[in-house]
């Protein structure tokens, strides 16, 4: 799936019909956001007294006497439990402070029972999702006059959340309401905020909208389908919103692909405690499988938009030593040691051994050949690792980055604390970022056609923030896509880079105004 | 008159080499060899020290802190950076932290003797070679004191009003503005502040390093 931002241009609008129709469009728009954003909030809050009050409606109806159910609501807990029409009545017992009321009843095969005390507890249970459908509602409602991408955002995220309490509760036009509003909602802020296909737009919108009358009208006529469309209605939002949610937090496949190859142990640790917790409310708690799967799947998504963040708290305070040894990237590092080690032995020794040789006469042959093996060694140590970097740091080694025969102008102007390793970012920091810089050089020179290109930034011991300018033909995503799916993985290369070190890398190509790769440590 | 050496280096062998390469010349005296940044710290202020042979990788630290050390000692050594590898951006980093020359450590021992003769006579020790290649990198931030010594320039003042606007001894104004004449190939005060004037320099990022 390719997900981009439009921006809140209007398409077409060239003849003056069509301009009236955008501006009536731009004011309907306007409309939308705001009642979309108020509905929100009201369905969370509603939501929220709702979960914890936790008396849901048992949707059944008997006959007068009591002796056989006539009809059963696909929506209320009875018919959670099995309850059907046409089943007969055994008992119905006195309301008691444990379980409440509850009623059972039998057909020809099996006993059926119901518990009000069960459902109000199950009801209870939703009252987190109830909140935080509640507190998206009213940041939305706060986001309408000034953000209004993120304020439609965030209603069609809180009505999706808000359906879970109203389905538990059992009524059915509410229930029905919200359940369909969630869904439309979020496709509407697909259709308008995301670049799609245009068959995509269709398929999508065709599929919400069909949908949603079959489970409005199935759930409003208590029809036995609404039961069956509840389930696909809830995996469609679930889907939906996790969908819309990460192309907002811009995390694309590549990176999720990115971040599965690099699973940490900080990640393992929280989707033990997610499965744990799941299995917890699933088996111990009693929750039905769709609460429990919405809120560990919310509780990822999460996870993964504050991921760096986390890792690097969890980092300083758990595992500084380990993280030390372990983020560097182990090929880059191994390289890095052979370097070294070549430097302080053969290097060293031939220096000493071709100064011994100066005393001895008649050995001016020997001593050039010496100095041709220590300039051969010097070359290999230069290409496994810079020595500069080591040396000097990150600034120095960038300038070196200069290629000596390109037309190409390389204008820099970073400033930085000093040489000194006191003054500088820590070794797998100036690596990671000197091989970005160096990845974005090429690709400028070899990919955009420009003429300058301008390095600037910033460099001290505790950040990093360097951009490379080139005033070239702007090489968009959709480009470096489909670059990728050629096997090119220049960019993939810098992001594993960034990732590694948990820095941002962003990367902006304007068509005909150049591109512009920027990184960020910490992010 | 000798010339007093220090020699600052971790490797044994390249140690012995020098030593071995340079104390056969009678206007040469090795004062003292250090192979940590700590011990030649101690060293570098003693008196009959008059230049200093630095390895820039120390066990405990890089040699780039001696050189910037070394420039606010009343009366600093010469310092020559030996080095394992010679690249435009060592060069440049090595004259703005105030080095009086550069050479790779598998030097022949008359350079590094010539070297030694000339920075002992307060003049810079670079070559052609590296002047030019040094100028590849021109872009490079200016260092408070350069920025100041330019701006004084500028503003017509002499090396002696220099020298007291700086609280800094004559003979480091000059040190200072041959590093510059070098670093922006100019040959006097004059060029060098037109070339200021026209280029700008004083719009050069300005190092914050302390």
């Amino acid at each position: 799936m390719k997900l981009r931002e439009r921006g809140s241009t209007l398409r077409g609008g060239k003849g003056s019909a069509q301009r009236t129709a955008g501006v009536v469009g731009r004011k309907v728009m306007s409309l939308y956001a705001s009642g979309i954003a108020f509905a929100s909030a009201i369905a969370g809050a509603v939501a929220v007294v709702l979960a914890l009050t936790g008396s849901p409606l048992p949707g059944l109806v008997t006959d007068d006497s009591g002796g056989v159910v006539l009809s059963v609501d696909p929506g209320g807990f009875a018919w959670r439990s099995g309850i059907r029409a046409g089943q007969r009545v055994i008992a119905i017992s006195a309301v008691d402070d444990e379980a409440g009321w509850s009623i059972e009843t039998a057909d020809d095969n099996e006993q059926q029972r119901a518990t009000a005390g069960a459902a109000a507890t199950t009801l209870r249970l939703s009252a987190p999702v109830a909140v935080t459908a509640l507190v998206l509602g009213l940041f939305g409602l706060v986001a309408v006059p000034t953000r209004r991408r993120r304020a439609e955002l965030l209603a069609g995220l809180s009505l999706a959340l808000a359906s879970l309490p109203f389905w538990l509760g059992g009524d059915a036009i509410l229930a029905t309401l919200v359940g369909v509003l969630g869904p439309l909602a979020l496709t509407i802020w697909a259709l308008r905020w995301l670049e799609l296909q245009p068959p995509v737009e269709a398929v999508l919108g065709t599929v919400v909208v069909t949908l949603s009358i079959a489970y409005a009208i199935a759930r409003t006529q208590g029809s036995a389908l609404a039961a069956d469309l509840e389930g696909a209605r809830f995996a469609g939002t679930l889907a939906l919103a996790a969908a819309v949610l990460m192309a907002s937090l811009d995390l694309r496949w590549e990176r999720l692909a990115g971040l599965l190859a690099r699973l940490r142990l900080l990640d393992a640790a929280v989707g033990v405690v997610v499965v744990a917790a799941a299995a917890v409310l699933a088996t111990i708690l009693a929750t039905p499988i769709p609460i429990v799967a919405m809120v560990a799947g919310l509780a990822v998504l999460a996870y993964l938009g504050v991921r760096a963040g986390v890792a690097r708290i969890a980092d300083r305070v758990l595992l500084a030593e380990v993280r030390d040894r372990a983020a560097v990237n182990g090929a880059e590092e191994e390289r890095a040691r052979l370097s070294r080690d070549l430097h302080d032995d053969p290097l060293q020794a031939l220096a000493g051994v071709i100064h011994r040789l100066e005393r001895q006469p008649d050995t001016a042959v020997e001593r050039e050949a010496l100095r041709t093996v220590a300039a051969h060694l010097r070359d290999v140590a230069t290409e496994l690792h810079p020595p500069v970097l080591d040396d000097l740091g990150l600034v120095s080694a960038i300038e070196g980055l200069r290629p000596a025969d390109s037309e190409i102008t390389i204008d820099m102007a970073i400033t930085h604390g000093g040489y000194s390793r006191e003054h500088r970012p820590p070794p797998d920091i100036e690596i990671a970022v000197f091989r970005i810089v160096q990845e974005a050089i090429a690709n400028a020179i070899a990919h955009s056609g420009c003429r300058t290109i301008r390095i600037e930034g910033e460099v001290g011991r505790d950040h990093v923030a360097v951009d490379i300018v080139d005033d070239g033909r702007g090489v968009t995503d959709r480009e470096i896509e489909a670059a990728m799916r050629d096997g090119h993985m220049g960019v993939a290369s810098m992001r594993r880079r960034a990732d590694a070190i948990d820095a941002r890398l962003t990367h902006r190509g304007t068509p005909g105004r150049g591109t512009t790769v920027s990184v960020r440590w910490p992010p | 008159m000798t010339t007093g050496l220090l020699l600052v280096d971790d490797h044994p062998l390249v140690l012995d080499g020098l030593r071995a390469a340079l104390e056969r010349y009678d206007d040469i005296t090795i004062v003292a060899e250090a192979s940590t940044l700590a011990s030649a710290r101690d060293q570098m202020g003693n008196p009959a020290v008059d230049v200093i042979l630095l390895d820039l990788r120390l066990p405990d630290g890089s040699g780039t802190e001696l050189l910037r050390e070394a420039q606010e000692l009343p009366a600093p050594p010469a310092i020559i950076v030996l080095s394992s590898f010679m690249t435009p951006q060592y060069i440049n980093a090595v004259i703005s932290l105030g080095a009086s020359g550069f050479l790779l450590k598998t030097a022949p021992t008359d350079e590094i003797l010539a070297a030694v003769a000339v920075v002992a006579d307060g003049r810079l020790a670079f070559s052609a070679d590296q002047i030019r290649m040094s100028r590849i990198v021109g872009w490079a931030p200016l260092t408070p004191r350069e920025h100041d010594i330019i701006a004084g320039i500028m503003a017509g003042r002499s090396n002696d009003e220099l020298s007291a606007d700086l609280g800094v001894a004559r003979k480091t104004v000059e040190a200072y503005l041959s590093r510059l004449f070098i670093r922006f190939d100019v040959a006097t005060r004059t060029e060098l502040g037109i070339l200021a004037e026209r280029e700008q320099l004083l719009a050069l990022p300005v190092d914050r390093r302390r």
